[in-house]
């Protein structure tokens, strides 16, 4: 795909929200998974099925949410949801998947 | 994907469940969630440095403390509740009063049949169960371990290898986790736990005599990755997929100590050791699984056995979780009760039909299965009831004086139970104002202390550390501040030729001929005359390494455009050091609104960090400071006063509506909780104008220091002293090397009250509640108070439940006797040469001797000043809170200041009337409930049904 002589290269993108404790645990996985980078941003809130999680707690940054964002080959995320399952299945949190189109793919693609 | 080829035994691969698990692909992420999520029921656990307290149940606060009690008990085979010893020796000292404990019986046997008919003759279940509770025999066992003779080969088989198992894996992890203990330290740590040992395994003799040569050789073929080790261990044990994280999770909580500790570090990135020597709980299970496998196929071996059956009895689940047995001793006490309260005599009781007996039997078993719950919850009762009686006659004095006279000074303390002995002393003298607060006053740093390269994370551990601020010396002190850095190069270099002469081979046998009798005679000295001791070593300490005026490096530097704009002590710690101008406005505001100091400031201010004091004490870090995360709170007292006192943010707080008169002089000050000395470190900041008031202060300070040691006195049995000999006695326990309990610590610890002194002021709370300071009148929004409730509060739930647990189970959860404490690699204790690493509260921390509790085993209670709508409001939006209150794991209680009502809430929103009935005995509360789901408080009070009161003394009837 061109657009004024810019290429588009599809790629997965995941997002992941999880509790702030857990926080650790995804980045290890995400590490581990080589995925080439991702985007954290911490204290979030949201509602769900667990009710109303607020963010922007001063001195407690373990009780609110965080969102992950990566992207990159489909290999990848999928290794990244498999990982992930499991700890869906004790705790609370999502996860999403979509098709994004990236310019620079040997930027995602290790 | 991992290497699928990798070597499996093939004697292990038959059978339905090994082919489910070998149909599975294994993906090392998978077995890395596996991993985490088998290990939620373990608690991390800090080290000892820090000891930071933690719920060892906290894996399970989304559940009903009930079900949590009953995880602990399955996981861990621990207990949850307390004794009947405990209890009934709470009854006879009448810390559970008798109501409370009938109320109790009355909601606990709801359930039950209401009555038992025997021989014709009806009995009440409430009658009887209140009657067992109060005649039942302590000493009756209710173990059900099984008789020696009934015990299979099978079961004796399981047993030694279990032993074996433990030991190995103690032995590897100890020598791996050592943070320097140890004179020789293991090889190849930098691999990581799984691959160091994987390259030394070849040498453990203890493992290699218990396997044959066909498991020997197993070991040179171990796979590189420890969870391709773990998949291939799954299947030769042949665990189904089904149960493999039931199993991971059973040998995890096999060595919680270990685990937690594992869990904690393996989470700190930053952590040097971890950073040099990585470790996570998937080596862990890689190693110990591996183990595992080794021993049961050398045993399956020698017994010509299949695998599978041994592998199912290590990991059944523990004898506790099976239904505990009835002692005889119970069932005879119990027929004695039936037979007092029926009338009838033994022989009638003889008499009785099988079906009789099958209900009196069934009868005992549920009253059995409810003991605990009543015991626990008719304490807490007492214990809360008292102290929101005598709270509620404080509700109708705090109209808020808006004319109130100008305080001598104003202290802010830690919210910690210890400190509020000292203030209620303190405001005995005079017109002091004192306050609660985090003892790290807000401010989360990472500190460097002068002299040190390694500095500490200041701040609660719910938190990282934002900023940076190390210690400098003075402009003025340079020289001073060289001759500090020379003598403390000395003493370390004196330090370590000492450890190593006494380390090295042939060394000692000289060291002791030519040092000993120095060391003799020191170790007299500290024994007979430890105070004698103390303040040489403090000459001799002056001169060596001279004091030298520091002070905090807290404004960041004016530009950072090239390095050598970078001052020299932000290169050393590697950080920019110290705060932006707008980052100090913003903590000095957070800090002042939520503790609700925002007018009336006095010409003083101090703020007291704390910290303890103890030698020859692995636990020292247990008595300092939680909220500085197990560190002195003088350092933040320091940053927070010279923030403070900063014009620049002075005049951003005015604009913002604190006005902070330009004669209030911000001072850092220590109270020293073991000794109550409180040592002021700026004086000097004071203008002369404020001599006189610092010098009474002063005085004032050591007077309290007298009598607030004469009270904690009597706490160690020390009746009749005079102040000056409880001050010396206090300072004698600090300093004596021998002393198990230099302080109580946080002990007796039940409550949380949030809101203004004047609640509690003309209370006497015996050091039994954490006191927060909050103004509700000028946080509209209800942040403050949402920080309240989310950070110190949920520090307070974590030492309440560490030390309720450590209580009713000191062996599990607590850490046992300090006397056969055993330091391993400068991070925990072991009993012995090998066990658990310990993760609880010493005995002795808790009991005042064998069998005589000093802390009162009890959940905590919070108590918050503020509008119903508010606080209703933050618990909806904040999951934690709704797993505090709606699971039980800490109680809470409303004032609503408009109405002077007190609100007690319960399980899914509902609201209870705490009233006074004045029936003379605590705990007595007639309650009538109330749904609140409305946002509005007129909403809520037009829900109630009545109207709102503004001068309540005691709350009024619900209609």
């Amino acid at each position: 795909m061109t657009a004024q002589n810019i290429s588009f290269h599809p790629m997965k993108r995941i997002e992941i929200i999880v509790k702030g404790e857990k926080e650790s645990f995804v980045r290890d996985l995400l590490d581990q998974a080589e995925v080439s980078g991702y985007t954290l941003i911490r204290d979030i809130a949201g509602m769900g099925h667990h009710g109303f999680h607020e963010g922007r707690l001063l001195f407690n940054e373990t009780a609110s949410l965080v969102l992950f964002m990566a992207v990159g080959p489909q290999s990848i995320i999928q290794s990244i949801a498999e990982g992930l399952r499991p700890i869906f299945e004790k705790n609370s949190g999502v996860m999403f998947f979509s098709t994004v189109e990236v310019v620079r793919m040997d930027y995602f693609d290790r | 994907m991992l290497d699928d080829t990798a070597a499996i035994p093939l004697s292990a691969l038959d059978g339905e469940a090994t082919q489910a698990v070998i149909d599975r692909p294994v993906d090392p992420l998978t077995i890395r969630a596996l991993v985490d999520n088998a290990a939620q029921p373990i608690s991390p656990f800090w080290p000892l440095r820090s000891f930071i307290a933690c719920n060892p149940l906290s894996g399970f606060e989304s559940l009903s403390f009930d079900e949590a009690i009953q995880h602990g008990q399955a996981w861990f085979n621990a207990q949850g509740y307390p004794s009947r010893a405990v209890g009934q020796a709470a009854l006879r000292e009448n810390k559970i009063g008798q109501r409370p404990l009938r109320h109790t019986v009355e909601t606990q046997v709801r359930s039950l049949s209401a009555t038992l008919t025997v021989h014709g003759r009806t009995l009440k279940t409430v009658d009887i169960t209140h009657a067992f509770l109060i005649s039942a025999p302590i000493n009756a066992s209710t173990s059900n371990t099984p008789d020696i003779n009934s015990v299979s080969k099978t079961q004796c088989l399981q047993e030694t290898l279990a032993a074996d198992l433990e030991r190995l894996t103690i032995k590897w992890i100890a020598a791996f986790l050592d943070e320097g203990q140890a004179v020789w330290s293991m090889p190849n740590r930098e691999l990581g736990f799984y691959r160091a040992w994987k390259s030394l395994v070849a040498f453990d003799d203890h493992l290699l005599r218990l396997l044959d040569d066909q498991v020997r050789q197993q070991l040179a073929k171990l796979p590189d990755k420890p969870e391709r080790a773990i998949a291939d261990n799954l299947q030769a044990l042949s665990i189904p997929a089904d149960q493999q994280e039931d199993y991971l999770a059973r040998h995890l909580t096999a060595l919680p100590g270990w685990t937690g500790f594992i869990k904690w570090r393996s989470s700190q990135k930053n952590h040097i050791w971890q950073a040099r020597y990585p470790i996570s709980l998937t080596d862990f299970l890689a190693v110990r699984l591996t183990i595992e496998r080794c021993l049961v196929e050398a045993a399956a071996c020698r017994a010509q056995a299949d695998t599978t059956p041994i592998t199912r009895l290590l990991t059944q689940p523990s004898k506790a979780a099976s239904q505990p047995l009835v002692s005889a001793d119970e069932r005879t006490a119990f027929h004695r009760v039936i037979g007092r309260l029926a009338g009838l005599a033994e022989s009638d009781l003889a008499m009785l039909s099988s079906t009789e007996q099958e209900q009196m039997e069934a009868l005992l078993r549920a009253i059995l299965a409810v003991e605990g719950r009543i015991w626990l919850e008719a304490w807490e009762e007492t214990f809360r009831a008292s102290l929101l009686h005598e709270i509620a006659g404080n509700v109708s004095t705090l109209a808020i004086d808006s004319e109130r006279a100008r305080p001598a000074a104003q202290l802010v303390f830690c919210i910690d139970v210890r400190s509020e002995p000292f203030r209620r002393q303190l405001e005995s003298l005079g017109a002091y104002e004192t306050l609660g607060f985090a003892g790290f006053f807000g401010i989360p740093v990472h500190y460097t202390p002068f002299g040190t390269a390694d500095g500490v994370a200041s701040c609660p551990v719910l938190l990282q550390p934002k900023h940076w601020v190390t210690e400098i010396p003075k402009a003025d002190q340079q020289s001073q501040a060289d001759r500090h850095l020379k003598g403390l190069s000395l003493t370390k270099s004196l330090k370590t030729l000492l450890v190593s002469l006494k380390q090295n081979l042939a060394a000692p046998f000289a060291l002791v001929e030519t040092a000993g009798g120095v060391f003799g005679l020191l170790m007299a000295a500290r024994t007979l005359a430890p105070l004698a001791l103390h303040r040489f070593q403090q000459a001799i300490k002056a001169l060596i390494i001279p004091p030298v005026a520091l002070q905090t490096t807290i404004a960041l530097p004016a530009s950072l455009n090239d390095v050598a704009d970078v001052p020299e002590h932000s290169q050393a710690c590697g950080h920019i050091t110290g705060l932006s101008a707008d980052e100090q406005v913003f903590y000095a505001e957070a800090s002042l609104r939520m503790m609700g100091l925002v007018n009336n400031f006095g010409a003083l201010v101090v703020l007291c960090g704390h910290g303890g004091m103890t030698v020859n004490n692995p636990y020292a870090a247990g008595l300092d400071c939680g909220a500085c995360g197990g560190n002195h709170g003088g350092p933040n007292a320091r940053i927070m006063a010279s923030v403070y006192n900063d014009r620049r943010v002075r005049a951003v707080l005015r604009e913002r509506g604190i006005d902070i008169p330009d004669d209030t002089v911000f001072l850092a000050a220590e109270h020293n909780t073991t000794t109550d000395e409180v040592a002021i470190y700026n004086s000097a900041d004071a203008p002369v104008s404020h001599a006189e008031h610092l010098n009474r202060l002063k005085a004032d300070l050591e007077t309290v220091r007298q009598k607030t040691c004469a009270e904690r006195c009597q706490k160690f049995g020390q009746f009749g002293l005079s102040d000056q000999d409880a001050r010396a006695h206090a300072q004698h326990r600090a300093l004596d090397w021998a002393q198990v309990r230099p302080e109580w610590g946080l002990a007796r610890n039940g409550a949380f009250i949030v809101g203004p002194r004047t609640l509690t002021q003309s209370m006497n709370l015996d050091s039994r509640c954490f006191l927060h300071s909050y103004d509700w009148q000028v946080d509209p929004q209800g942040k403050a108070l949402e920080i309240i409730l989310t950070a110190p509060l949920v520090v307070a739930e974590w030492i309440n439940t560490q030390y309720y647990f450590s209580t009713v189970d000191n062996v599990h959860y607590g850490s046992g006797s300090k006397i056969t404490h055993n330091v391993t690699g400068k991070i925990g204790v072991m009993q012995g040469n090998a066990s658990d690493l310990m993760t609880g509260l010493p005995q002795q921390s808790l009991t005042v001797r064998e069998g005589e509790l000093y802390h009162e085993p009890l959940r905590l209670m919070a108590v918050v000043y503020a509008p119903l709508s508010r606080v209703a409001e933050i618990i909806a939006r904040n999951t934690i809170l709704r797993h505090f209150f709606d699971n039980g794991w800490v109680a809470l209680t409303v004032i609503d200041p408009s109405s002077g009502r007190m609100l007690r809430y319960r399980k899914g929103k509902v609201w209870e009337d705490f009233l006074d009935d004045k029936s003379g005995d605590t705990g007595e509360h007639p309650a009538k409930k109330s749904s609140l789901t409305s946002e509005s408080h007129e909403d809520l009070q037009a829900m109630l049904g009545v109207q709102p009161s503004t001068t309540a003394n005691h709350p009024t009837s619900v209609s």
